[in-house]
């Protein structure tokens, strides 16, 4: 009988046991680090409670073309331009104008397809409606339709900068051929502003002590005029805080006939020539990616990293000779020299224009352009693919 | 845990001197006995062991409260359960027949850049035995332990090559460890033990099979089938204790190497080589159907352990306090990675009206291994053990521990994210001894309890490419473990 009570009490402690081996599912990984090396996607109309616009789209008031935006302290800076009024010669061909109301209806038809991106390549000027059979170039907006583009600032405060904010730089230089474009706002480390922008002659700057402006030239000039090799373009602009080994405070980059160029300069306006950074081809990921023709359109950011530094990622076009466009990256920490990635960090074969916005340590925003409908239009995107943001009021992001 | 009172005939009547007796009466007319068994249990110890085994979480947590509030220096001074994993031997060291059964989890509070990194908790059961035999003066002991986590028996993880990890913390505690053991005492001076550890190899195979409609999805009929198996597999340990005076013991052990596979297959449909295999897949919804094939292969090590060789000793400064040092070398050069390889086939016959609208690449990338390159570390350990009190009835002894172990991940600045920080260990523990339970049971019934904390220092990281997938990174934490063990001793 000892035994048999023996043998009872063991049994019921090795129930007792038994019943805390309940299985649970295994928790997934914590919020990881990441590069901002992509896949990136396109924000969702949830995630930017920007609906019923195609996903991510803004800056699509009507009436308006959308040329180049960067983000910069809680608002774009960007490039628009209205459309011109009828000259008593028709100068203006209607055929190529969109529907007045740009603010949904065709830039649906385009761009609803997501991450398929082909379908998202402006259909206006598609060469062959039957076209889905092979890569299709991107369609360009006709600037001569429209008034000399302006830059702007959005409303700051808003979450994703889509409000539309008012004018900051008109074109008022004969260099500047009657349009400014291609903004991109760096902060001196005396505090000043700088908006280096492109026009007609080339790249100019101007500076203010708000980003509100009043913004004034710096010279009667472009900063960087147009030479025998062509008109540098997409001027990009960072301050070199943190970042170890770097030349100067300000780097410059831009792009110059088919090449991404550096320049430096003390008080961002008196540059000195760094040359060209060599990048390898972006290896193509099937047929409808094409071979690289040639690169442009930098988007720099410095990063602060957890380990106590800033390092540089520029985002770029690789151009492609069937047309189409990727968007690759570099990365460097003095600024000169630079590690690439070897595959685009987009699926997508139509974005164009990036312009990075750090969030934190895993998560960036790329603002990207796409040439759909004859306007512009500027598609927030977001890295990793996987990141998926609650919606969030829009004055608090 | 430990009834050390009145633990076999051997004992000089202390309680903490109960296991370093060594009796006087002279073995030698066993001697040929005692060769001929020693050649029994080393070839019975070699039939067991096989070249592969598996991982097991007692590295890291550590098994039985006695020992974990010890800091894990009981290499020379372990004679209960826990002996399965700290040294064999020490299983003859008493000559009661012991019962225990414990609970033990641990929390992992693990950072990488200030968020928490979800590495799981761990929590379990643990069971052991021991049980102590006799031929003639020959004294030999089975072990028996058995670390059956709660969550699940076993549970393999495969993550992309680049994602960062917790190496040493995410998965590999998670599985079910049983270690059988056998020790013998062929000299009243000098205990011997070995065996064996089981754990499981996963080999898992997908099969898919049917028809695939492109254009109508809603319209595929797939069969698929899953065949996991969770194969036994085995690493040897073994080890000494010497015990040259009552006061002073001391303790050698080896621990072998294994490595836990983790192997996925998938294939759907039939390859271009094998056409008449009796899954074939068809693509449909682009008129004519046409075959298709996709086949893919990964193999990884899940959990990777490796060997180790631990030297202790154990000295008894009084009869109510003792001090335990030992170093445990750690051959983590041999670490395989868990960046495995991966093969992937795409075979679709595509008619030529389709192969400019559908695209198949030429080429799908795999992975290949990429070198861990651990390095070999020793690990310091110190332990201590003092009754607190004590009477006919009643012995409670209070007890600390600490070891440092060296973190043997490198830098992580290249493609691969394998975390692991240097780790501080403290630990104390409890045990409560009640020595007389006549009439109830002749034997002993004891608790103890453990409590540990480890300190893993923030470690930050630079990646040497800008491109990097992960970035910089900065990486530390801290984790908790605590349980309770309860064994009931019979005389």
């Amino acid at each position: 009988m000892t035994t048999t009570r023996h043998a009872i009490r063991w049994c019921l402690l090795l129930l007792l046991g038994g019943c805390s081996t309940l299985g649970t599912p295994a928790s997934p990984p914590g919020p990881l680090p990441h590069g901002g090396t992509g896949q990136f996607r396109a924000l969702t109309a949830a995630e930017t409670m920007l609906g019923p616009t195609p996903a991510g789209i803004t800056l699509m008031t009507g009436g308006r073309a959308i040329d180049d935006a960067m983000p910069f302290q809680g608002s774009l800076f960007y490039a628009a331009a209205s459309f011109r009024a009828p000259t008593d010669a028709g100068v203006v061909d209607a055929a190529v104008l969109p529907d007045a109301d740009v603010d949904g209806g065709d830039l649906d038809a385009g761009l609803d397809a997501g991450a398929s991106s082909d379908a998202s390549i402006a259909d206006a000027q598609a060469p062959d409606a039957n076209a889905d059979a092979g890569p299709r170039p991107i369609a360009s907006v006709d600037w001569s339709v429209f008034e000399g583009r302006q830059i702007f600032r959005s409303m700051p405060g808003q979450a994703w900068g889509f409000a539309p904010g008012s004018m900051m730089l008109a074109a008022s230089e004969s260099w500047e051929g009657g349009y400014v474009t291609d903004p991109w706002v760096v902060q001196r480390p005396d505090g000043r502003f700088l908006l280096y922008y492109a026009a007609a002659g080339g790249i100019g700057v101007a500076s203010a002590a708000s980003l509100d402006g009043p913004w004034t030239r710096e010279g009667s000039g472009p900063i960087l005029p147009t030479t025998s090799e062509g008109t540098p373009r997409r001027p990009s602009a960072i301050a070199t805080v943190g970042m170890e080994g770097a030349p100067a405070p300000i780097l410059l980059y831009y792009e110059l006939a088919g090449t991404i160029r550096i320049a430096s300069s003390t008080d961002g306006v008196a540059l000195t020539d760094l040359g060209a950074i060599t990048t390898m081809p972006i290896e193509a990921r099937d047929d409808r990616d094409g071979t690289e023709r040639e690169v442009g359109a930098p988007g720099a950011i410095s990063v602060p990293t957890p380990a106590g530094r800033h390092v540089l990622r520029i985002y770029y076009e690789s151009r492609r000779d069937n047309g189409t466009v990727l968007i690759a990256m570099l990365g460097s920490g003095d600024g000169v020299h630079f590690d690439q990635t070897l595959l685009p960090v987009f699926a997508e074969r139509d974005r164009q224009r990036p312009a990075p916005r750090y969030i934190d340590e895993r998560t960036t925003l790329l603002y990207t352009w796409v040439p759909s409908a004859t306007v512009g239009a500027e598609i927030a995107s977001i890295t990793p693919a996987a990141v998926r943001l609650n919606r969030v009021a829009p004055t608090t992001f | 845990m430990q009834t050390r009172v009145h633990a076999s005939e051997d004992t000089d009547g202390s309680a903490l001197g109960a296991r370093t007796v060594v009796a006087g009466a002279a073995s030698r007319p066993l001697m040929r006995t005692t060769s001929t068994a020693v050649s029994i249990f080393f070839a019975a110890v070699l039939a067991m062991a096989s070249s592969r085994a598996s991982a097991q979480p007692m590295d890291t947590y550590g098994v039985g409260s006695r020992s974990i509030a010890m800091g894990g220096a009981v290499t020379a001074d372990v004679e209960d359960f826990s002996a399965n994993y700290y040294n064999p031997a020490g299983l003859v060291r008493g000559e009661q027949l012991r019962i225990s059964i414990g609970w033990y989890g641990a929390i992992h509070d693990l950072r990488i850049n200030g968020e928490s990194s979800n590495v799981d908790p761990l929590h379990g059961a643990v069971m052991g035995l021991v049980v102590p035999g006799r031929i003639g003066d020959f004294r030999f002991s089975f072990g028996l332990v058995v670390h059956l986590p709660d969550d699940a028996v076993s549970r393999t993880r495969s993550l992309p090559h680049a994602q960062p990890r917790w190496e040493l913390y995410d998965n590999r505690g998670h599985r079910t460890y049983l270690a059988a053991h056998l020790a013998i005492r062929p000299l009243d001076w000098l205990l011997i033990g070995g065996g064996i550890s089981f754990l499981s190899l996963s080999n898992n195979t997908l099969d898919i099979r049917g028809d695939l409609d492109i254009a109508h999805p809603a319209m595929s009929h797939l069969d698929s089938s899953i065949t996991a198996n969770l194969t036994t597999i085995r690493y040897p340990q073994a080890g000494i204790q010497v015990i040259p005076i009552p006061e002073l013991s001391f303790g050698l052990v080896y621990r072998g190497q294994f490595a836990l596979d983790n192997i996925l297959t998938a294939e759907v449909g039939c390859s271009a080589s094998n056409p008449g295999c009796p899954h074939d897949a068809q693509l449909t919804g682009f008129g004519a159907p046409f075959r298709g094939y996709f086949d893919l292969f990964t193999r990884s090590v899940n959990a990777f352990v490796p060997q180790q060789i631990s030297l202790g000793g154990s000295w008894s400064v009084t009869p109510q306090f003792r001090l335990n040092l030992e170093v445990t070398w750690v051959n983590w050069s041999s670490y395989i990675s868990p960046i495995g390889t991966s093969d992937i086939t795409l075979q679709i016959d595509l008619p030529a009206s389709l192969r400019d609208t559908i695209r198949i690449p030429s080429n799908i990338a795999g992975t290949r291994p990429i070198a861990a390159n651990f390095s070999d570390r020793f690990v310091p350990r110190i332990g201590a053990e003092g009754i607190a009190y004590e009477d006919s009835h009643l012995a409670v002894r209070v007890r600390g521990g600490f070891f440092y172990e060296q973190t043997p991940v490198p830098d992580q600045t290249g493609m691969t994210t394998l975390i692991d920080n240097d780790r501080w260990v403290w630990s104390a523990g409890l045990g409560l001894a009640l020595t007389d339970l006549r009439p109830l049971i002749n034997g002993s019934l004891s608790f103890d309890l453990h409590l540990s904390y480890a300190y893993l220092p923030d470690r930050t990281t630079r990646k040497a490419s800008f491109v990097d997938t992960t970035g910089d990174f900065v990486a530390g934490g801290q984790m908790f473990i605590g349980g309770l063990t309860m064994e009931l001793a019979f005389r």
